[in-house]
């Protein structure tokens, strides 16, 4: 492993050993999205589910989802009082992509737990199982690296749980988006170009990972 | 410069506003003389996106500087980016129920400056949220920069996907439709829509900036009166001896 990549994954270490004494992040997560699914399969049992809504509340699920539990690894560190100790021994690039590629891993769990779910509870039918994973995919990395920027911009305030969510959604309104159009395309919905969602969707991911570590890294010093 | 921009504005806002009303009615609209509005629905969304650039670029400057100054800039920008983009929602509300006949015609260009909008709100929330003004800017900053790439992709890539179909015609100005006292008049107005916001934006920064420096200078510009609760309270009884009257 090079030494420059030590750091990062010495941050993601620590946040796997701490989520792993409590489980707090992935079952929050997973909770959400299970009860989610669940409510979505007994509003819609006596109904045929038209793909593009459906690709609708599929998105919405996984955003709110994201953007209740993921910002947790950065608002943790300034209710323990650790984010200092941060400042003083890592790199703001090495401490962004160490939490956001935790994050990232926690939505991959999740995303594919939610879809297996989606796909076995409610009445659609997958046309094109490529495009849905790589969307879906995707779309995990770029609302786990959103999640988890708007986590550190919101962490040192005072009603920061509340404020994170609050500014994590509108980040996240365009990828919802993308995410519906690609999701909708693969269950079945005849969208002029739908397929390029995917594609958009991949750049959206590589542009929120790329853009994060800068302006964490900007903000870090207080 | 301040002073013409003035005397263009007093002289040229009545002259164009009346040249709106001289030209012709357009014609293909379900209510000709309300396509009025265009004149200045045009121009008010190009302003909101150069707004926005302008305080993402401020943002930016006072990552590297550190500089009060800049973030008071960027807050300034986005106050008014934030003001255009409800004023083009406003004047795209009142065009869509007379051409289109509903307040609300979910078309993609409506919904995406709607979604515009729920962004730049979330800056003014996020900046509410600290009162350290170090912090405040700071956060601000990044934010403002996270917020660009939405931005981008809500105004110019969303309302021109394939699969999205607008009720905006998108070609109107790029091949020349838009001819003689309209073309005319939408030129006037959009020339002194842009000498008015920077007008406004300037006396706005500079007000902020002056503020800024009395409160560096001076402490708060609040009287302490009312917050100052060491203050003693002080009753005389009605036969105590008044100050200096010996007992």
């Amino acid at each position: 492993m090079p030494s420059s990549y030590k750091p990062i994954f010495a941050v993601f270490r620590k946040e796997w050993l701490t989520e792993s004494r409590t489980l707090s992040g992935i079952t929050t997560t997973g909770l959400i999205c299970f009860v989610s699914v669940v409510i979505l399969n007994a509003i819609t049992f006596t109904t045929k589910l038209n793909p593009l809504v459906a690709a609708g509340m599929y998105w919405m699920v996984l955003t709110f989802s994201a953007a209740i539990s993921l910002p947790r690894t950065f608002l943790q560190e300034e209710e323990q009082g650790t984010a200092d100790f941060w400042r003083l021994f890592a790199t703001p690039e090495a401490v962004f992509w160490g939490k956001a590629l935790f994050n990232i891993t926690q939505m991959l769990i999740a995303t594919v737990l939610m879809s297996v779910m989606f796909l076995i509870m409610l009445p659609v039918k997958l046309q094109n199982p490529i495009a849905f994973t790589l969307n879906g995919l995707a779309g995990a990395v770029a609302i786990a690296s959103t999640s988890t920027l708007a986590g550190a911009i919101a962490a040192p305030a005072s009603n920061r749980a509340a404020l994170s969510t609050a500014i994590s959604v509108p980040l996240l309104i365009f990828l919802i988006n993308l995410g519906i159009t690609g999701t909708a395309t693969a269950l079945g919905e005849g969208l002029k170009s739908g397929e390029n969602g995917v594609i958009g969707m991949i750049a959206y991911a590589i542009a929120t990972t790329t853009l994060g570590p800068v302006v964490y890294s900007k903000i870090w010093k207080s | 410069m301040e002073k013409l921009s003035r005397w263009v504005l007093m002289l040229g806002m009545p002259l164009a506003i009346w040249h709106s009303y001289l030209v012709g009615d357009a014609a293909g609209f379900m209510n000709p003389e309300f396509a009025r509005i265009f004149f200045w629905h045009f121009p008010f969304p190009i302003m909101a996106t150069g707004l926005v650039s302008a305080g993402l670029w401020f943002s930016w400057k006072y990552l590297k500087t550190r500089d009060q100054a800049w973030d008071i800039r960027s807050q300034s920008a986005h106050e008014y980016a934030m003001l255009f983009i409800l004023l083009t929602l406003a004047s795209g509300v009142f065009f869509s129920k007379v051409q289109w006949g509903a307040w609300w015609q979910n078309d993609p260009r409506q919904v995406s400056f709607l979604l515009v909008s729920t962004v730049y709100i979330a800056y003014f929330v996020l900046r509410s949220a600290f009162p350290d003004p170090d912090k405040r800017a700071q956060n601000a900053a990044g934010y403002a920069l996270a917020a660009f790439l939405p931005f981008l992709f809500l105004t110019f890539v969303f309302p021109r996907l394939p699969q999205v179909e607008s009720f905006h015609p998108s070609e109107t100005i790029m091949k020349g439709r838009l001819k003689g006292g309209y073309a005319l008049v939408t030129v006037e107005l959009m020339i002194l829509v842009w000498i008015l916001t920077a007008w406004v934006y300037k006396l706005r920064a500079r007000s902020l900036l002056i503020a800024h420096k009395l409160e560096n200078n001076y402490g708060s510009l609040e009287s302490p009166r009312r917050s100052d609760v060491n203050a003693p309270v002080v009753r005389r009884l009605p036969n105590a001896p008044s100050d200096g009257e010996s007992s």
